[in-house]
């Protein structure tokens, strides 16, 4: 190790972040590599090594024999101030080798608050910040992960984003960067080549020409690149790769314990979620190869804890079969196995039986809306009564904590919903009254609300956000409507839901505003330690940009929308009709009970059907 | 101690579980380090449900299955507590960027010879006044290179417990290192035998 970082090491919080040397790494010899990969996750080691999409894509770029990839997270404030005193760059976990070398620095970014995480991270690797100043074809700079389907805020700093799942489109990527570096090709001339693969999109070959108004007039495509850019797809999940022997921390991280996917992309399509629609079309994987992985997980890992992942997990066709092979293994060992994303309409006594076996845990529902109404007109198809009749099994089976979840400013949204949320409390608690095995344990409600979002690829995608005044004047009418002493109330502040907005619909003139922000410190912004909402209002005004602009104006049907260059699957007229049926409040009936022909499945190849 | 537990359970060992309502396994390190020492004598409390028949083949086993550069030397069964555990024996290395001279070794020797050697230790209770020298057997320093010096003690491991770092804490700023480390050698008791 280098002498410099050893020192460091003994000043900072948690230095195993910063160490590598965990169980399962993956060890190359560079000197038979081609290309170096640096996979950067702009956020934290605890956060980053919890994330399951990272794991998979480190095991299948690293089954490339030409390939070495490693790891790279963004050090907390006192590890990055140490480093920069001590002008060490920011380096791969595995080899200690500064990534400025690297052939790729490949970021996977899921959410909009960590864009200016990765311009620290360029920086700190002493990477040129914009494209256009990179002008060598290596180190390129790439980009994947949800928040990339509307990846036109960071559009500058990248050369390329990977648009949908990255499993197989990275290493066709890699292929052909292997065979530029070899025939030393331009970077211009691998970008467009890239830019036909599947799945790429090269931000410089799209320029958006911008109206009067402000609004996007259109998008000038060149040199003959694909419009628009299809996401990518994995066909066949049960075919596609996956790690069984992860690296195993040897510090403690967020998610300290064994994933499964059950299966991707959800047949239930709420209003306001943006992943319900991006991940589609549905795709599951076997229960038998899910039992087989977890087994395999579980004895190569040597984790006590097992999680069920999927965006709704009682959805997953063969759940019990899961359960129960899962269980026959767990049980004897005291592992535990915990499945969130339960929804609270078909939550049965039998699933919560199974899983209480071995470690209870409490029990949180997304209720999402405070009335009936309000939970039609976003699709969230949950009734008071499902929810109380969950509640009273869990009560009367032994639980004694509930969390509900809700989001205040959705479209439709009025003060009688809101003040729904308390009732509903009351009921809950009323519940709990009635059904509680032991009262004398107490029962603990928590109310948690945050701000609307709207999100592109969402039906809301052309709703506004909620001014922050208005959400806390909603905050406030809740926060009186809550009397009962058991029932807990914490929302979150409006500043980060704000600026979230701002990005997530964002377009390529936020580019200056991100930069500023990092310029004067921002860094980490997804962290209340670090955020600030002032940094931010400052650097829209110094670029005379209205941020409001982006989260709280409503856009017309036929606006021109800065991520309308991508097609996720879903289609836009699709979007556009469950919007107007919020506005009816009217239900759409969950894919299987009736395919609405959303457009996701013309992703799938020919004799492949959605959800089968 | 997730890691150590962890390694067990991929070694196909697993470690006996607390009967609770959070069930944890029954493992415990009796001289726990603080953050960046090594050490070649750590000795770990364990129990399992079912005692290994090859308790050699059980070492290299969860050897194994340990992140690199950690051995398990030997697994037996305890005939003495790990309370009975008094000396240990460690050794620094300390960087001087500036380079060591005669002189240097010749203070820092000086420093260690005294009567008391006393600084500030942080207790439950606060920042208190201790003196190092009682719980102290050996301590000599030499020349390592040019720019790093060795120094090998036998501190008292336990009740109380000297933190070597306080020892680098009672030298006086103009000679203090710029860095150093610090590796066990071995662990005894009162008497300084060996401990196992």
């Amino acid at each position: 190790m280098d002498s410099r970082i050893e020192r460091i090491l003994m000043q900072v919080e948690k230095p195993a972040r910063y160490t590598g040397g965990e169980v399962n790494q993956i060890i190359k010899n560079k000197d038979n590599i081609d290309l170096r990969v640096a996979f950067c996750f702009p956020d934290t080691y605890e956060i980053g090594m919890s994330n399951l999409g990272m794991s998979i894509l480190y095991h299948t770029m690293n089954s490339l024999d030409y390939v070495w990839c490693e790891r790279v997270f963004a050090p907390w404030g006192d590890m990055a101030k140490a480093m920069t005193d001590a002008q060490i760059p920011l380096y791969a976990l595995e080899s200690g080798d500064p990534i400025s070398d690297f052939d790729v620095l490949a970021f996977s970014i899921g959410y909009e608050m960590a864009y200016t995480t990765v311009l620290d991270m360029l920086s700190m690797a002493r990477v040129p910040l914009r494209s256009s100043e990179r002008k060598d074809l290596t180190p390129l700079v790439i980009a994947g992960g949800s928040a990339c389907v509307n990846a036109e805020p960071i559009a500058d700093f990248i050369d390329l984003a990977i648009i949908g799942e990255g499993e197989e489109v990275n290493n066709e990527l890699l292929a052909l960067l292997k065979q530029a570096k070899q025939e030393r090709w331009s970077k211009e001339r691998f970008l467009r080549t890239a830019s036909d693969i599947h799945g790429i999109y090269v931000p410089s070959l799209y320029v958006p020409v911008y109206g009067k108004d402000g609004l996007l007039d259109h998008i000038e495509v060149k040199d003959g690149a694909v419009y628009p850019v299809k996401k990518r797809i994995v066909q066949d999940l049960d075919q596609v790769d996956f790690p069984v022997e992860p690296v195993i921390p040897t510090t403690e991280i967020v998610q300290d314990r064994v994933s499964l996917e059950l299966f991707r992309g959800c047949v239930r399509g709420c209003r306001f979620c943006q992943a319900g629609y991006i991940y589609r079309p549905i795709r599951m994987k076997k229960s038998d190869r899910l039992i087989q992985q977890g087994k395999e997980l579980l004895e190569n890992t040597g984790y006590q804890d097992c999680t069920l992942l999927s965006l709704s997990t009682s959805d997953y066709r063969e759940l019990m079969p899961l359960l129960n092979g899962l269980l026959d293994y767990c049980e004897p060992r005291s592992i535990g196995l915990s499945l969130p994303s339960l929804r609270a309409d078909n939550f049965s006594m039998d699933i919560m039986d199974r899983i209480q076996r071995v470690r209870k845990s409490g029990l949180t529902f997304a209720v999402e809306g405070g009335s009936q109404r309000l939970r039609d007109a976003i699709n969230k198809n949950v009734t008071e009564e499902d929810l109380l009749n969950t509640c009273k099994i869990a009560f009367s089976g032994g639980w004694n904590t509930v969390k509900l979840y809700y989001m205040l400013g959705l479209p439709t949204e009025t003060d009688e919903d809101i003040l729904g949320i308390a009732q509903m409390a009351n009921a809950v608690l009323h519940c709990w009254r009635e059904n509680a095995k032991n009262k004398n344990r107490g029962v603990k409600i928590t109310i948690s609300t945050s701000c609307f979002i709207p999100k592109p690829f969402s039906p809301f995608q052309w709703e506004q956000q909620i001014t922050m005044n208005e959400y806390r004047r909603r905050v406030s009418l809740l926060k009186n409507a809550i009397t009962a002493k058991n029932v807990t109330y914490k929302w979150h502040d409006p500043e980060t839901s704000f600026i979230e907005a701002v990005l997530s619909r964002g377009d390529r003139r936020l580019a200056d505003v991100l930069e500023y922000v990092w310029k004067h410190g921002g860094r980490l912004e997804a962290w209340e330690d670090y955020f600030s909402y002032e940094l931010w209002m400052e650097a829209f005004s110094h670029f005379g940009i209205d941020p409001s602009f982006y989260a709280n104006r409503e856009r017309e049907a036929d606006e021109i929308l800065p991520w309308d260059v991508i097609d996720v699957g879903v289609l836009k007229k699709h979007l556009w009709h469950e919007r107007e049926l919020c506005y009816q409040s009217t239900l759409s009936p969950d894919c299987r009970k009736q395919c609405s022909a959303c457009g996701a499945a013309r992703l799938l190849k020919k004799g492949c059907v959605c959800d089968s | 101690m997730r890691t150590l537990q962890r390694s067990f359970q991929r070694a196909g060992y697993p470690l006996k579980y607390s009967e609770g309502f959070n069930p944890h396994p029954l493992l415990s390190v009796a001289l726990p380090m603080s953050v960046g020492i090594s050490s070649d004598c750590e000795i770990l409390d364990f129990k399992m449900d079912e005692a290994p028949s090859d308790l050699e083949l059980a070492a290299r086993s969860v050897t194994n299955a340990l992140p690199e550069g950690l051995v398990i030397h030997e697994i037996y069964y305890p005939e003495v507590k790990v309370t009975a555990i008094k000396w240990l024996k460690i050794e620094g290395i300390l960087d001087f960027d500036d380079g060591i001279s005669d002189e240097l070794i010749a203070n820092l020797n000086d420093v260690f010879r005294q009567d008391t050697i006393e600084v500030m230790k942080k207790t439950k209770k606060g920042e208190q006044l201790f003196d190092c020298k009682p719980h102290l057997k050996e301590l000599a320093v030499q020349p390592h290179s040019d720019q790093k010096v060795k120094m090998t003690a036998v501190i008292s491991a336990q009740n109380p417990t000297v933190n070597p770092n306080l020892l680098i804490k009672a030298i006086p700023d103009p000679w203090r290192p710029d860095f150093s480390r610090f590796h066990r050698i071995e662990v005894y008791d009162e008497e300084m035998n060996i401990f196992r």
